[in-house]
């Protein structure tokens, strides 16, 4: 045997090394897991999608129209928000209920570098799931050349692009958080993307309880980008009596905070976690 | 090493695991028995910083008195008794993933996991999947992951459970050779006394949450009478009768005896 190797530092570089390897890790053990093969069959369903509604949409509405309401209510409601949460409960609450992430723990790093690196993981996945599902989308509607009458778009697969992939980090977050936190993670992701947002998204702005969720400072991000003339807002949200981009405010500023909070909540709540939660001597 | 626990009370819920626990574990190798429920495991999480203690003092003599846990972790390998491992992983890709994730460049922790997986015996099954590893190499696997940052101090809990008894000579000669070979040392969670007789120098015994015996093993087992409890089925009459001719047999009821 050598003499004894180890750099026992636990400074900031020990922790640096522990989020790289444990990002790393977290992606290796992700692209063994069904959840993120689905994708694939799910983006070829979406080109199918909007290649079919191309063909079957009556012929004034163009594939601007086409593109953002089909990319708004399937990316933001369904492929963004359930891609982050099935990886991030995964990553997070699979391997604590499974007792694989013990040998993450009896390591001599802080608990909350491994989290982070989980987290980053987990959104890499989701935002490179989201971009995927952004391209079959475009590329479906993209294939009707006549609904272009002034050339295709590509500035909205920027824009829904750039937006959605704001979300999966946000949504990633939400669900690394809930992962640590909850017995059923998955019922409260569910909750949440179903329940809670639906309901306060549609809050009337005054009431102020819209920057609690994902889904209201993503629309303001895609209405800025896109800014859609008034019948294809309606379409997208249905539910807003007033849709004008000078109520935009700072919804990236909203996303970040909901992130960092989400990410200090779980790295908080995974420091503190019962090293073996089942049986104990 | 030496290690001291000061009035440790550790609970689970209503459920008091170590209670008012004072010990101290001297250097070279220790055994720590007890049946299950002891409080054996509760012991050695508690000074790793994996279980919070009620109350009580807990002290390595070499390390700082505010040594955080992860400090601690640095200092002590542990190995679990449950498997801890890495699900799609070859031996070597976990032992030298665990090196790195102790702060191990990454050549030097590829270097020490191939050292250590010759050490305790894996090196021609360090490329094979962890989840193909029978028993026996989960356990060394496990041992190769406590030591693979060389520390000072080693956990054992329950190494030999689940084995074979070749594969259990196997490991605690491999324990032995750390302890006498590479002046590790070592405190060896079991509630087999014959473990702890074949690898140890001394002995604490914990029953209930509680030390009730401890020192050298010599010392422990001087002038001590040798019990053994035979369950006999399905009748234990003809037995007892024998027994009685040259030893003594006496009653513990239902149908239990003390020989």
């Amino acid at each position: 045997m050598s003499d004894p190797v180890v750099s026992q530092s636990l400074g900031i570089s020990n922790s640096f090394s522990a989020l790289w390897i444990a990002a790393r890790q977290t992606i290796y053990l992700l692209a063994f897991r069904r959840t993120l093969w689905w994708s694939l069959p799910g983006c070829a369903a979406l080109f199918v999608l909007t290649f079919v509604a191309g063909l079957r949409a009556p012929d004034p509405v163009s594939g601007r129209s086409v593109y953002c309401v089909f990319a708004w209510w399937g990316l933001s409601t369904v492929v963004v928000p359930w891609v982050a949460a099935f990886l991030g409960v995964q990553s997070v609450h699979g391997e604590l209920e499974d007792r694989t992430s013990q040998y993450l723990f009896l390591r001599p790093v802080f608990r909350a570098p491994l989290l982070l690196g989980k987290w980053l993981a987990v959104s890499l996945l989701a935002v490179l799931v989201t971009v995927a599902a952004v391209l079959a989308l475009f590329a479906g509607i993209a294939q009707h050349l006549d609904r272009w009458p002034d050339g295709v778009e590509w500035e909205l697969v920027t824009a829904f692009g750039w937006s959605m992939g704001l979300g999966a980090l946000a949504y990633s977050a939400i669900a690394v958080l809930f992962g640590a936190m909850f017995r059923r993670p998955l019922a409260w992701s569910a909750f949440f993307i179903v329940g809670v947002q639906i309901v306060v998204a549609n809050l009337p702005v005054s009431a102020g309880l819209r920057q609690l969720t994902v889904t209201d400072p993503l629309r303001r991000v895609v209405l800025d980008w896109i800014e859609p003339d008034g019948r294809l807002a309606r379409i997208m949200w249905p539910s807003e009596t007033v849709i004008s981009v000078d109520d935009i405010g700072s919804p990236v500023i909203n996303l970040a905070i909901i992130t960092v909070v989400c990410l200090a909540l779980a790295c908080w709540k995974y420091s503190s976690a019962e090293y073996e939660s089942r049986s104990r001597d | 090493m030496s290690v001291h626990l000061e009035s440790v009370t550790i609970r689970y819920g209503d459920l008091i695991a170590v209670d008012n626990l004072s010990v101290s574990f001297a250097s070279g190798s220790i055994g720590l028995l007890g049946r299950n429920g002891a409080g054996k495991s509760s012991v050695l999480k508690a000074l790793l910083g994996l279980v919070q203690p009620e109350c009580g003092v807990m002290r390595f003599a070499d390390l700082p008195a505010d040594a955080t846990p992860e400090q601690i972790r640095a200092y002590v390998g542990y190995m679990p008794e449950r498997d801890a491992h890495l699900p799609q992983a070859t031996g070597f890709d976990m032992v030298a993933l665990l090196g790195m994730l102790s702060g191990l460049p990454r050549l030097d922790a590829w270097r020490r996991a191939h050292e250590v997986l010759y050490l305790v015996g894996l090196e021609e099954q360090r490329y094979r999947l962890v989840s193909s590893y029978s028993a026996g190499m989960r356990q060394k696997v496990k041992l190769a992951a406590a030591l693979v940052h060389d520390p000072q101090v080693l956990f054992l809990d329950e190494p030999t459970n689940g084995l074979d008894p070749d594969g259990r000579r196997e490991m605690l000669e491999l324990v032995r050779q750390l302890s006498t070979q590479l002046g590790k040392s070592i405190v060896f969670s079991t509630h087999i006394l014959q473990d702890v007789e074949s690898v140890c120098d001394a002995a604490v015994v914990m029953e209930r949450g509680r030390v009730v015996a401890q020192g050298p093993l010599g010392q422990l087992t001087k002038g001590a009478a040798r019990e053994y409890h035979l369950q006999v089925e399905p009748s234990t009459v003809s037995l007892i009768e024998q027994l009685q001719l040259g030893m003594r047999a006496d009653s513990l009821g239902d149908g239990r005896y003390a020989v």
